[in-house]
C-alpha cells in the first residue's frame, strides 16, 4: 500500500492544492461577482473501508446534500466530488440573474468551474494537461451516507484533498473532494519529491 | 546594512519556496513564523523591515495580522502579501489594510523581485 511518506510530502501537496483552490475561488468569485472564503486544504490518504468515514468527518454536513461528480484524466487520473449543502443551493440561485437556468444546471456549471480550476490548477503546477468528463449529478437532497453508498468510488486507496468554499453572507458552501488511484498518487508524489529536491 | 525579513506561512515547504525565490546575494537575515500570531510575537521581539505574508493560515490569518499591526504600537514593517487566494477583492482588502504589494502564488524569483522594487526595498 502506498503512503504519504513524510510531512514534507503532505505539506507540499497541501500547498499545491492550496494554489489550485485559490484559482478556483477566483473563478467562482468572478462567476457570482462576490467574495469567496477559502478553507485551509486538508489531505488524507485513506483505505477503501475508511473512505466513507473520512468523508463524513471532513464534510460535516448533517443535513441533505447535493453531489456532483466529475472525472479527469491524462498521465494522472481521478475523480472529483463536489458536495453542496442543499439549503445553500437555494441561496446560490438567488445570486444568479438567469431565470431559465435550473438549480441543477447551475450546480453543474459551478462544479465544472471549481473542478477545472482547482484540479487543473494543481495539475498545471506539474505541467500536466488534464481532460475532464462532463460533470453529472450523483445525488440530490440525500444524506451524505446514502450518497456515499451510491458513489461506490472504485479506487483501492483514495488520496482525499478537501477544500471548502463559502460565499460571504450566504449559506452557500461547497466541499470539493478529489480521489486519486494508486498509480496517480505515485505520479503526484514523484512530482512532489522533485519539487522538494529543489528546495 | 543587513535587512531583517520575516517570512510568515503555515506551510514550511511554502516558506522554503519563498526564501529560495529571494534575490541571491541579498544582505538579509530571515526569521520564519507559521501564522500571524507568531509573526506578531516575532515583531515584538525585534523590528523587521519587511514581512512576506501568506493569507490563508490557521490561528491568525494574514488579514487579522494586518489589522493587528495597524492597531498596534509597533513600528510598521513593509508587508508584501504572497497568496494563493487571488480574488481581486482579496488584493483590494490587503492593500486597504496596509500591505504594499500582492504577489500570486506560486511565487517566482521574477515576481518577488518586481514586488521588492515596487515597495522600494531594493
Amino acid at each position: 500500500m502506498i503512503g504519504l511518506g513524510n510531512d514534507d510530502q503532505r505539506d507540499a501537496l497541501s500547498e499545491l492544492v492550496n494554489i489550485g483552490m485559490g484559482q478556483a475561488g477566483d473563478s467562482l468569485a468572478r462567476l457570482f461577482d462576490t467574495f469567496i472564503t477559502l478553507s485551509i486544504p486538508r489531505i488524507e490518504l485513506v483505505q477503501p473501508r475508511d473512505v466513507t468515514r473520512a468523508i463524513r468527518a471532513l464534510v460535516d454536513a448533517p443535513g441533505p446534500v447535493v453531489a456532483v461528480r466529475q472525472a479527469f484524466s491524462s498521465r494522472i487520473r481521478g475523480e472529483a466530488l463536489a458536495i453542496y449543502e442543499a439549503g445553500g443551493c437555494d441561496a446560490l440561485a438567488d445570486l444568479v440573474t438567469y431565470p431559465d437556468v435550473t438549480s441543477d444546471e447551475l450546480l453543474l456549471e459551478v462544479s465544472n468551474v471549481l473542478v477545472g480550476a482547482c484540479v487543473g490548477g494543481l495539475a498545471a503546477q506539474f505541467s500536466l494537461d488534464l481532460s475532464f468528463s462532463p460533470p453529472s449529478i450523483l445525488g440530490s437532497h440525500r444524506s451524505i451516507d446514502d450518497l456515499l453508498d451510491v458513489a461506490g468510488l472504485p479506487w483501492e486507496n483514495a488520496l482525499i484533498a478537501e477544500v471548502n468554499f463559502r460565499v460571504v453572507d450566504r449559506a452557500f458552501r461547497c466541499h470539493l473532494l478529489t480521489f486519486w488511484p494508486d498509480e496517480s498518487i505515485a505520479v503526484l508524489l514523484r512530482a512532489v519529491d522533485a519539487l522538494l529536491a529543489t528546495l | 546594512m543587513t535587512m531583517s525579513v520575516l517570512v510568515v506561512d503555515d506551510s514550511p515547504v511554502s516558506r522554503k519556496m519563498v526564501i529560495r525565490s529571494l534575490p541571491p546575494g541579498w544582505d538579509i537575515s530571515i526569521t520564519q513564523a507559521s501564522n500571524g500570531s507568531e509573526a506578531l510575537a516575532a515583531l515584538g521581539v525585534k523590528h523587521h523591515a519587511l514581512v512576506l505574508l501568506d493569507l490563508n493560515m490557521p490561528v491568525m490569518d494574514g488579514y487579522q495580522f494586518l489589522e493587528a499591526i495597524a492597531s498596534s504600537e509597533l513600528v510598521r514593517p513593509i508587508v508584501i502579501v504572497l497568496s494563493g487566494d487571488i480574488q481581486p477583492q482579496a488584493q483590494a482588502r490587503v492593500k486597504a489594510l496596509g500591505a504594499s504589494a500582492f504577489v500570486k502564488k506560486p511565487v517566482g524569483a521574477q515576481t518577488i523581485l518586481a514586488a521588492l522594487h515596487e515597495c522600494g526595498v531594493l
